[in-house]
């Protein structure tokens, strides 16, 4: 383990200017979110505390205004910050548990095996990921847990497919070639040997999917299938305050909305950076 | 005769596919829990009975298996049964909306094709140039922006600065227009009616900004990436080295190898959007399959959800198919 984090930054100081700047500016976009998040203690106003004081512009008390049932945006996006994220990791989680050790059984056996699971992930790619988050959160109803059951199915191709590639070319290496002379089992090689050095890659790809997965739970909320109301989520909000437009009120949908666009930025670049500073060679082998 | 064998067992692959979805849906939707009739009555509206016999009328009444073979038979016939809800039937439904979202998809992603490839070949063109940067982080962002919401900051700023302008719906209040072809474009142009044609046109500009830019980003990034990647081709250093130009190293070696994948993603992608471009219809207000759907899951509109499902399966198989078959045309080196 320690090798390949010495190997990272190795790569890391070599690698273009542009993907260090990436990365390291999602970094800081990252932290900014966890400033927010812990700033809101210091802040101290409920997300949940009803108050007549409704729209109210943004101001020096209420930051980023109230909303239609006069609670404070400002806390409500905070709030936002651990469900929307929560929610976003466990479904990545999810795709990643499920996706890399049958990518890595599947490129490892070949054979069979290995076209019965291309067809199926194959099959689940070609359908929107929306419709399926959609059915899957109708049929489980509302809920952190489910909406993030929902959401995971998009991803899990794409670990199948990385760590299947990945498989292919590592099982025609020497070391796995000692190892299985040496009558390893082929359950000890695929994750003790194999997933190993999937590991930064399947990093890379998470804090991609991250990104897009943020954008799939405000998806959900935005169409009023995300958690139950008066639970702060960013796009359940987007989905409320745009219905007030109409009447000159900007601050209930655009706050909710920049909230989603700064995480997905911070997320997204942390992962083309740490996409490129890896390169396509697989990191903690010499070639 | 390889190539048509191909097409055949490509197209006959397309009824299993859509046999199993259509089955995961038909027996998901019944576990689910919410009532079709129960929505269609409303909550303390119809006794016991009424709900009965609505029930009976509609075939709920009969064990899941019964109705799904029912279902399953008249499907193979053709017939999408009866919407639950609005009691016409779910291709006549399906039909009414898909003219709305054939003409927001197209647009939209012939805007994105064509300012996405351009901008990805001006971006890779100047790789690591200042323009390349701009290019590159204006793609991030807007990638990273929701459709929606990009919408309604849209919607906002054109009720603020803009009233005049339309920011739903496909047709002004006070316009209307008989349906031939149900694309409002082409039935204005073929009814001779301009003021009708232009007031669609507007109707049509900011969602199509919207969802173009959106796919524009994501077919620019990968365009530059590709453009990128096939200039560090050997092939490419021979034909340099060879002393061909560089201009037509660059159209006639790079660029073709370079787009195919690119088309066959923006094929891909006007696949998924024709079934309903779910998150900008809503937004919009836009009356297309998507909202039909968002609006069937609501009701539990059994009938209404599979027939949904089905059309989609159906448009993302066959385009599939046509981006697969193209893909042989276009390119010599792919094989079957």
């Amino acid at each position: 383990m320690s090798e390949i984090i010495k190997e990272f930054l190795k790569r890391f100081k070599i690698a273009k200017k542009s993907s260090k700047s990436m990365f390291i500016t999602g970094i800081l976009l990252f932290l900014f979110i966890l400033f927010l998040y812990f700033f809101n203690y210091l802040y101290g106003y409920d997300p949940l505390e009803i108050t007549n004081e409704l729209f109210s512009p943004p101001d020096l008390i209420h930051i980023m205004g109230t909303d239609q049932l006069g609670r404070d945006i400002f806390s409500r996006m905070c709030y936002g910050i651990r469900s929307s994220l929560t929610i976003a990791f466990i479904a990545t989680f999810i795709s990643l548990i499920i996706g890399s050790p049958i990518g890595a059984i599947s490129g490892y056996f070949s054979g069979k095996i290995d076209r019965v699971f291309s067809i199926i992930f194959d099959a689940l790619c070609a359908f929107p990921g929306i419709i399926l988050a959609i059915l899957i959160s109708v049929m489980i109803g509302p809920g952190l847990i489910t909406t993030s059951i929902a959401i995971s199915v998009e991803y899990i191709p794409q670990y199948f497919r990385i760590v299947r590639g990945l498989t292919l070319s590592l099982k025609e290496r020497p070391f796995i070639e000692a190892l299985k002379a040496l009558g390893s089992r082929p359950k000890n090689i695929i994750f003790n040997h194999i997933l190993i050095y999937a590991i930064p890659s399947i990093i890379a790809l998470m804090m991609l999917n991250m990104g897009s997965a943020i954008l799939a739970v405000s998806g959900l909320g935005f169409l009023g299938l995300g958690l139950p109301p008066p639970i702060p989520e960013w796009g359940t909000d987007l989905g409320r305050g745009r219905d007030f437009i109409t009447i000159g009120v900007w601050w209930t949908s655009t706050f909710p909305g920049l909230m989603i666009v700064m995480s997905i930025v911070a997320f997204t670049l942390i992962g083309e950076g740490l996409k490129e500073i890896l390169g396509n060679k697989i990191i903690g082998i010499k070639d | 005769m390889e190539i048509r064998k191909y097409i055949l067992i490509r197209l006959l692959m397309i009824i299993p596919t859509i046999f199993l979805l259509v089955t995961m849906v038909f027996f998901v939707m019944r576990v689910v829990p919410g009532d079709p009739v129960v929505s269609l009555m409303g909550a303390r509206a119809g006794s016991e009975e009424q709900i009965e016999i609505i029930r009976h009328n509609l075939g709920l009444d009969k064990p899941i298996y019964i109705q799904y073979l029912i279902y399953m038979s008249n499907l193979i016939k053709g017939d999408f049964g009866y919407s639950l809800v609005r009691n016409s039937p779910v291709i006549k439904e399906i039909l009414n909306c898909f003219p709305a979202t054939f003409e927001l998809t197209f647009w939209s992603m012939l805007f994105a094709t064509l300012i996405g490839i351009y901008l990805g070949i001006i971006s890779a063109k100047r790789e690591g140039g200042i323009v390349d940067s701009i290019i590159r982080i204006v793609m991030l962002v807007r990638w990273c922006i929701p459709v929606f919401w990009l919408g309604i900051m849209l919607q906002v700023f054109i009720v603020l600065y803009a009233p005049f302008f339309p920011i739903s719906g496909r047709l002004s209040p006070r316009i209307f227009l008989d349906k031939i072809t149900g694309l409002y474009l082409i039935d204005s142009i073929l009814a001779g009616d301009f003021v009708v044609f232009f007031d669609s046109i507007k109707h049509l500009i900011v969602p199509v900004f919207t969802l173009g830019t959106t796919m524009a980003a994501s077919l620019g990034r990968l365009a530059r990436a590709n453009i990128i990647e096939v200039l560090g081709e050997e092939y490419i250093r021979t034909a340099k080295l060879k002393g061909c130009p560089e201009k037509i190293i660059f159209q006639k070696h790079a660029l073709p190898n370079a787009l195919i994948p690119i088309l066959t993603y923006a094929g891909l992608q006007t696949a998924m959007l024709m079934g309903g471009a779910i998150l900008t219809e809503t937004t919009f207000s836009w009356p297309g399959l998507g909202r039909l759907m968002i609006f069937a899951i609501g009701y539990r509109d059994f009938n209404l959800i599979q027939g949904c499902v089905v059309f989609w399966a159906l448009i993302i198989s066959l385009m599939n198919f046509i981006v697969d078959i193209l893909y042989a045309v276009i390119d010599p080196r792919v094989r079957f």
